[in-house]
């Protein structure tokens, strides 16, 4: 459903992207691991209309497309919630699309889906920073849009909200479907939540490997299966412990 | 002797924050304005006050419009310089979030950027405020025959000293009483600030159950 087709992105002399070509299929959860300046951010940019590609082009279910659309929700890695909106108004921001009077429920829905459905008089400056994601999050959905581009939506909070978070998302991707996009340099995270995990390398940024990750959700973080994939991925990444030994601890 | 100081401040400070927001506006939401006024505005800025009085004499007469002028031009500064900054610091973060959702032109102006500039516009109608009330003063000085700034000249003039003071109290007094009018006004548009000094605020709240009531 969704075609990302030879994009390639130049910021005047640097080569941000090189001819990435990858197809995501509808609900399909793909994560993008890669060190940092392989643009994975830059293609999640690019996919969500924030910036134009240099050339080659991504389409959404055959529309090209030129901006930002509707039916792609998009989490930065910082909430980005206005400060001077409430929690639910923050929320209803994104519904300015919507018939005005169904625009409370559905704010407070998509509140009540991420447990803050008590908070949504709140002002952002009194969430803690994983509420902040979550209102993020709850912003991003509330439009149901059909493809959700996450960038590095976790990597700012401590490891106990992060995989609170992460099975949080996934009960969200049960319970609707979306096809998600996301970006991380957590490889485990990737390996968690994805279907297919995307490695990238850069200078230029492009696809260097694909995994398919066909284990059964819920996984175990400490599944044998997730390690050796991790084992690969840090190869590819050139990061790898050489001469075996002990796991290596990265998180990149 | 009061009213007609105090309209003169009203006018004078209304008309310079109409004419800054509109230019202050024009020149930090769009690069070229900024190019083509700024620093035309920014020469401008260094003119002593005083300097200007004999023009304004000259073309709009020594009766009210020269000193509202010269009111207005004391006001506009303060104004027009944070309405520019207050729209540049924006936030492009927020921008972003704003165009994701398809929000642009005036929706942008009025769900983002508005609401983002105005701690810092607020700064600026304070600084105006201040300076409309000094202006006035020396607009009262060309030739009036009534108003605060007469009186000090007047008691100058005739000796004494007592009408002079009882001027300079009564100008800390409005001064005072306006700028405390106008951030109560504006409390409520830039209450969700999470910054030093609210957090200070909450402090002390904290510290005095008695406060915290009265709140």
């Amino acid at each position: 459903m969704l075609q990302i087709r030879h994009v390639s992105k130049r910021f005047e002399a640097l080569a941000a992207l090189g001819d990435v070509d990858l197809a995501v299929d509808r609900g399909e959860i793909v994560g993008i691991v890669g060190t940092s300046g392989c643009g994975k951010s830059t293609l999640l940019r690019i996919v969500g209309g924030l910036e134009p590609p240099s050339s080659g082009s991504v389409v959404l279910d055959g529309v090209a497309v030129t901006g930002p659309r509707p039916e792609v929700g998009l989490v930065f890695q910082e909430p980005r919630l206005m400060p001077w909106l409430s929690v639910r108004a923050n929320v209803e921001f994104a519904l300015a699309r919507w018939p005005r009077e169904q625009r409370r429920a559905m704010a407070e829905a998509a509140l009540a889906r991420v447990g803050l459905g008590t908070f949504a008089d709140a002002l952002p400056q009194q969430l803690s920073g994983g509420m902040a994601q979550r209102a993020a999050i709850a912003r991003a959905l509330v439009a149901r849009p059909q493809v959700l581009l996450l960038d590095e939506p976790f990597s700012a909070l401590d490891a106990f909200t992060r995989f609170t978070l992460q099975d949080h998302l996934l009960d969200i991707w049960r319970a609707e479907q979306p096809t998600m996009l996301f970006v991380t340099h957590d490889i485990e995270e990737a390996l968690v939540l994805s279907d297919r995990v995307v490695v990238m390398r850069a200078k230029p940024g492009r696809i260097h490997a694909q995994y398919r990750i066909d284990l059964p959700r819920p996984r175990r973080r400490t599944e044998a299966q997730l390690q050796a994939w991790k084992e690969r991925i840090l190869e590819d990444l050139d990061l790898a412990r050489k001469g075996g030994g002990a796991e290596p601890e990265f998180a990149i | 002797m009061i009213p007609i100081t105090l309209l003169r401040v009203a006018l004078g400070f209304f008309l310079g924050t109409v004419a800054a927001t509109v230019l202050g506006a024009l020149t930090g939401y769009s690069p070229l304005w900024r190019r083509l006024l700024d620093p035309l505005l920014q020469a401008l800025r260094s003119i002593p006050s005083i300097a200007w009085v004999p023009l304004f004499v000259l073309w709009l007469g020594i009766f009210e419009a020269s000193k509202v002028t010269l009111i207005a031009v004391g006001a506009f500064f303060p104004v027009y310089l944070n309405t520019m900054a207050g729209i540049q610091q924006v936030d492009r973060k927020l921008v972003e979030v704003a165009r994701i959702h398809g929000y642009g032109g005036v929706a942008l102006v009025w769900r983002v950027l508005l609401p983002a500039m105005l701690p810092a516009y607020v700064t600026g109608l304070r600084g105006g405020l201040g300076l409309a009330w000094m202006f006035v003063v020396a607009a009262e000085f060309m030739g009036a025959s009534e108003g605060l700034g007469f009186l000090l000249i007047d008691g100058q003039q005739t000796g004494r000293p007592a009408h002079i003071i009882a001027a300079i109290l009564l100008f800390a007094l409005f001064g005072k009483l306006s700028d405390v009018l106008l951030a109560a006004l504006s409390r409520r548009f830039v209450a969700w600030q999470d910054s030093f000094e609210s957090a200070e605020e909450k402090k002390a709240d904290a510290a005095d159950p008695a406060r915290l009531q009265t709140v």
